[in-house]
């Protein structure tokens, strides 16, 4: 029985595997099928995401464990939205859009906003001449923003073609390096799975 | 004296950005921008469109990333309308969805038609494997608009089948963009992809590949797509703002090195005494 998810998993995998070198029409639906109750079960496990949080923090808040108090706040933004939802309106109820634009809308734009600050106070900090490494580090970084920061393009008419070339030539060669490198350990990873070799999901 | 420069107070550095980035949107600069060569690529994608023509637009990225992505999606929205080609909107994030709902509303309220010019087909769940099974067979993966009608009643899907049945693919995209390479672009449709800034790097070789045909990157992106379009919004009026961004940051590493060479010369000489 505990082996079951295991079996399950490589025979879908192998399924949807197959699927995209073979041109057959019987694994074609199949996989069809498949993907479709992958969409399903993802949706369901948001659901099940939220029952799981609900209760967690509800036996934090029972207990008055360390943090209660947040678990608190929590639980209630959790349970503010559907129930503004399904009361007032239901799924386009203007209550709950209220609540998504003004509240969870600008928390949201506010926190990714702070980051902004620590970028600039980071960069100060980090691009020291300290090794060659650094210096080079810190010329191509400089470089880069010199040819995207249109206020400084038209200082040198070159500085938009060596962003341009740092972007494209290195840059672009370590960003393929690394595409390839987590390709290869995903067939790696699939392949574990696919045999059964994988089975830390299951223990 | 000038050591001091290599430990500036945070809160000083958060001061000035906060000054030197607000001014701009109050008191507008209107530097010069270059359109930069994939903007261009993505503007000519959409350039090649008929009136009549349908695509796919989903997003992806929340409130947080509205600053970066929205402007993008925006001002290709305006295009796609002005050129009259029908589109399919959606979000394959929760957060994309309410994107797709605001610009079906906005749309609708300045004369197109809901259901034959534009439809809002909601939220896709599933993430990359929700995606791989839209593009197989739309109808079927979502069955219902966002409004709850049957996708078969309405003039803008028929005939859709799978994603191979509309004329181009966009995705605005917060971190997941290989997703629409990987799901899409195998279809050998023209895939345009909005990034937020962050992204460019990881998506700019799939551009180099002719994986995808077009990349506008960030706020900047926005900001070239409404000078290519001749419609200034949001993206050319936040232009000024994070240009004083970047030339702050240079101007801090720039003071922060003089601070630091300073600093070691003074440390030199007095190991020297």
């Amino acid at each position: 029985m505990k082996q079951l998810p295991l079996r399950l998993g490589i025979a879908i995998c192998g399924l949807i595997l197959l699927d995209h070198f073979l041109l057959i029409n019987l694994l074609r639906n199949l996989s069809k099928e498949i993907l479709d109750y992958a969409a399903i079960v993802t949706a369901f496990a948001m659901g099940l995401g939220f029952v799981s949080l609900s209760i967690r923090h509800y036996k934090a808040i029972k207990a008055r464990r360390e943090g209660w108090l947040y678990s608190t706040i929590l639980v209630m933004g959790l349970l503010s939205f559907p129930v503004a939802t399904f009361l007032f309106g239901g799924l386009r109820g203007r209550l709950g859009m209220w609540i998504y634009d003004n509240i969870y809308g600008s928390i949201n734009a506010t926190f990714y906003s702070i980051q902004m600050f620590y970028v600039c106070s980071g960069s100060y900090r980090v691009f020291r001449v300290k090794s060659t490494q650094a210096v080079v580090l810190g010329i191509a970084a400089m470089l880069v923003v010199f040819g995207r920061t249109p206020a400084l393009e038209g200082l040198w008419a070159g500085f938009p073609n060596l962003a341009d070339w740092l972007w494209k030539v290195p840059g672009g060669g370590a960003q393929r390096g690394i595409v390839i490198g987590t390709g290869v350990g995903t067939m790696a990873a699939g392949v574990r799975y696919l045999l059964g070799i994988e089975r830390s999901s299951t223990q | 004296m000038l050591a001091k420069l290599a430990h500036i107070d945070s809160r000083v550095i958060f001061a000035a950005f906060f000054i030197v980035v607000s001014l701009p949107l109050i008191f507008p600069l209107n530097l010069p921008l270059n359109v930069l060569g994939w903007t261009r690529q993505s503007y000519d994608e959409l350039q090649k469109l008929a009136a009549g023509d349908l695509v796919i637009m989903t997003m992806q990225y929340s409130p947080a990333l509205m600053a970066d992505s929205h402007p993008t999606a925006v001002v290709m929205m305006k295009h796609l309308m002005q050129k009259n080609v029908r589109v399919i909107l959606m979000g394959d994030t929760p957060d994309g969805a309410r994107w797709a709902t605001l610009f079906a509303k906005e749309w609708e309220g300045k004369g197109k038609t809901y259901g034959v010019d534009i439809v809002d087909l909601g939220f896709l769940p599933g993430y990359e494997t929700g995606l791989a099974a839209f593009v197989r067979d739309i109808p079927k993966t979502m069955p219902r608009d966002a409004r709850g009608n049957d996708v078969g009643s309405l003039p803008i899907m028929k005939g859709i089948k799978t994603v191979t049945d509309v004329k181009l693919f966009i995705g605005h995209e917060s971190g997941s963009g290989r997703n629409y390479v990987r799901q899409v672009s195998p279809y050998k449709i023209p895939v345009v992809i909005g990034c937020m800034t962050a992204d460019a790097y990881e998506l700019e070789p799939f551009l180099q590949a002719k994986q995808i045909q077009g990349l506008i990157v960030g706020l900047r992106g926005g900001a070239e797509y409404e000078k290519l379009l001749g419609a200034p919004g949001a993206g050319l009026a936040g232009n000024d703002s994070q240009n004083a961004g970047h030339l702050l940051v240079i101007a801090f590493v720039i003071l922060g090195n003089i601070g630091y060479l300073a600093e070691r010369r003074n440390k030199a000489r007095q190991g020297g005494e």
